[in-house]
């Protein structure tokens, strides 16, 4: 593949990506090299073709605890970033960043996709392997991909980020088909954890840079993490959220706690020497993840979900990521009855927020018989 | 024949202590240490290499070959003359055979019996004796030594395994006893020494098995990191709790012999409770709760002590009418059924 041949610009001369990671280090190429080493393969980034299926349902479905029944588009792969937590330290083969770069043909996948369920409402992001929007300033694939959401009937494109990389997608026509989503923590965790990401100030200066030029913002307090000031520390997170930005601004909230496969647990102490998160007093759940023990997780949500809900409307979909149906209801005092519920909420209450998002609506049978689709 | 572990101490050979050599071959040797120390009677003046071995019940040692006679150092030439003494030693020359040639030699013939230790043994060796003396390079010893040595995992990360030749001499004897695996001994390298010596120190009072020393180790580093505390503010605090006796300096060593296995099993429970303290207190509720439901006896409750899935499973073991009867009136009385109801919002 030749620069030529994709759809992106990538000169030599503006390597802003490869200046921030300390190489010249850009590469087109139609195949990424192996690195193993997940942190030496964030040291370049690679843009090559798209190969095989990118559009998939989020990894983390499962029966026991409630999924969201997101739909991710696989078009990174890597991130510049390197929290604690992060799952692709034991979850990629190939550590080489990269990301697709014939934007067009993911999107030709995603159309073809919507063809197949014109009933149904999807919600695709673009951060199952990666950060949505750390990488765009180099290779423009956000922008490439609001502007074609913007004309897809019954879709809204994600971009969940740690960074503060808005200013390329503030002035884009983005018709309210795209949400700008942060993925937030207190700052001391964004400090001690989230390495190399944008610091919570930048994350709320973009946050409020997102909400002038219009787009609909989700907030994800995931992972929710336990440490002896958690409850001053969130509780003053969401003081400052909502003294940057408007309640109303919001089209969705998740909140969830740290989880990780059992063998992240090794890893997080091997890469992360200085880290606590991966000690503190978790158990092995029916899934298969190690998470914080239930009553703990319940005093957490309790205390946070009782402030944050004092400043949401009803149409702002506040829900858990990968929680149990009996953490729902203690919590929130309901809970959806099926993963297809729970999108079928999310259809519902976008509709009446943000009516071009959802054309088609259909019906709660419908998602629910489709739920595993 | 028997085997030791043995230590990296040239001097020791001299002072009649009871260290042992870490290299390979004398591993596998039982080296009587308070041999007379012979001095300078090996006198080979025209050899390239030498290749040094003996037969004992089957099993064959080697000595490390030399370049040549100024390569042998005294220890060498003791150790030689050592196996000397025992008239089971033979000697040939290979002359023409590199290192790399001989330590692969070495390596086919006895590498499936080299525990993890000896193998973390075996590469510090060569490091020390071959590869930071440029008499082998690391690329040969990374392809050609390592696979003998199924260590083709490190390639990439050679100071892992060199971390590991640091533990103490005592940890990597009990390894080599357990006959840990690599995999293990990387895991509890991780630890902090502190913690390896406290647990060491129960070990010699009261040995406990391969799995419950790493849970112990394991877990209490959780802790420590858990409650940001110190090794010593742990110890004190399993002191309070009574637990002197496992305490590495003070512990009597009568306890030994009365009642440590009692202690060892509350010194188990003490630790869960102190790592799972917010499921130990919660399961405390639910059993006062259940022991509060006066059901009758042959009835069982369980639930998930890890207090993740909801409910409980209530069984009867019924084996008359009466014990029926019994059952179904426990279960009518309405004060009954007001604390299952209570159990099941608890769990």
């Amino acid at each position: 593949m030749t620069k030529q041949q994709l759809s992106i610009p990538i000169t030599a001369e503006t390597p802003s990506l490869a200046k921030k990671l300390g190489k010249d280090s850009i590469i087109v190429t139609t195949k990424k090299p192996m690195e193993k080493d997940y942190r030496k393969g964030k040291k370049a980034l690679y843009v090559e073709e798209k190969k095989g299926t990118s559009f998939d349902t989020c990894a983390t479905i499962g029966s026991e605890y409630v999924c969201c029944n997101v739909k991710v588009l696989k078009s990174v792969t890597n991130c510049p970033f390197d929290c604690s937590y992060c799952f692709l330290q034991n979850y990629l083969t190939n550590g080489t960043m990269s990301a697709v770069g014939n934007t067009q043909s993911l999107i030709e996948e995603v159309k073809q996709r919507l063809e197949e369920q014109p009933w149904r409402f999807f919600r695709i992001g673009t951060w199952e392997l990666g950060d949505s929007l750390a990488l765009e300033k180099d290779i423009n694939q956000a922008s490439e991909l609001i502007m074609a959401f913007k004309n897809l009937p019954n879709a809204v494109l994600e971009l969940k980020t740690k960074s503060d990389c808005v200013d390329t997608i503030l002035d884009l026509d983005h018709g309210n088909k795209t949400v700008v989503s942060w993925s937030i923590n207190p700052a001391k965790i964004i400090d001690e954890q989230e390495h190399k990401t944008a610091s919570l100030q930048k994350r709320l200066a973009a946050m409020k840079k997102v909400e002038a030029a219009g787009y609909p913002i989700g907030l994800h307090f995931d992972p929710m993490i336990y440490y002896p000031e958690w409850e001053a520390d969130y509780h003053e997170l969401i003081d400052q959220i909502f003294d940057t930005i408007s309640p109303k601004s919001l089209a969705w909230v998740s909140v969830g706690s740290l989880r990780f496969n059992p063998e992240m647990k090794q890893k997080i102490a091997l890469n992360f020497p200085k880290s606590y998160i991966h000690s503190q007093e978790m158990i092995l759940g029916p899934d298969g993840k190690i998470r914080y023990v239930k009553p703990l997780r319940l005093n957490m949500y309790k205390s946070f979900m009782k402030k944050l809900n004092s400043f949401l409307d009803s149409q702002t979909v506040l829900y858990f990521c990968m929680e149990r149906f009996d953490v729902w209801e203690k919590i929130l005092g309901y809970s959806p009855r099926s993963i297809g519920h729970l999108d079928y909420i999310f259809a519902d209450k976008m509709r009446l927020k943000y009516p071009e998002m959802v054309e088609t609506m259909g019906s709660l049978e419908m998602y629910e018989t489709h739920q595993d689709t | 024949m028997e085997f030791k572990i043995i230590k990296l101490q040239k001097e020791d050979l001299y002072s009649n202590t009871s260290s042992f050599i870490c290299k390979p071959i004398h591993m596998l040797n039982h080296i009587k240490m308070n041999q007379t120390p012979p001095d300078t009677k090996f006198e080979h003046t025209d050899i390239d290499v030498i290749w040094v071995y003996k037969t004992e019940n089957g099993y064959q040692t080697l000595t490390n070959p030399f370049r040549n006679n100024s390569d042998i150092n005294k220890l060498d030439k003791q150790l030689l003359s050592i196996d000397t003494e025992t008239e089971q030693l033979s000697c040939i020359e290979l002359s023409g055979y590199s290192f790399l040639d001989c330590l692969k030699f070495q390596l086919q013939n006895y590498s499936h019996d080299l525990t993890a230790v000896e193998k973390i043994y075996y590469i510090s060796w060569v490091f020390e004796d071959f590869v930071n003396n440029e008499r082998l390079s690391k690329e040969s010893l990374f392809k050609e030594i390592y696979p003998l040595l199924n260590l083709q995992a490190f390639n990439h990360r050679p100071e892992k395994l060199q971390k590991l030749t640091r533990l103490s001499d005592e940890l990597l004897s009990y390894c080599h006893s357990k006959k840990f695996s690599l995999k293990q001994i990387q895991l509890i390298s991780q630890i902090d020494k502190k913690i390896m010596d406290y647990v060491l120190s129960i070990n010699t009072k009261t040995p406990v098995s391969a799995s419950i020393f790493i849970q112990w180790v394991q877990t209490i580093n959780d802790c420590l990191i858990q409650y940001s505390w110190t090794m010593e503010k742990f110890i004190s605090h399993m002191e309070t709790e009574g637990f002197d006796t496992v305490q590495p300096t003070s512990a009597p060593e009568t306890k030994k012999d009365t009642g440590f296995t009692l202690d060892i099993a509350l010194f188990k429970n003490e630790l869960k409770k102190l790592r799972y303290k917010t499921l130990y207190d919660y399961n405390k509720v639910i059993e006062e709760k259940v022991d509060d439901l006066n059901l009758p006896n042959d009835t069982n409750i369980k639930w998930d002590e890890r207090c993740e899935t909801p409910g409980f499973s209530l069984t009867f073991n019924v084996k008359s009418k009466t014990d029926l009867n019994n059952c179904l009136t426990s279960l009518k009385d309405p004060a009954c059924q007001k604390k299952l109801i209570s159990l099941l919002e608890a769990i």
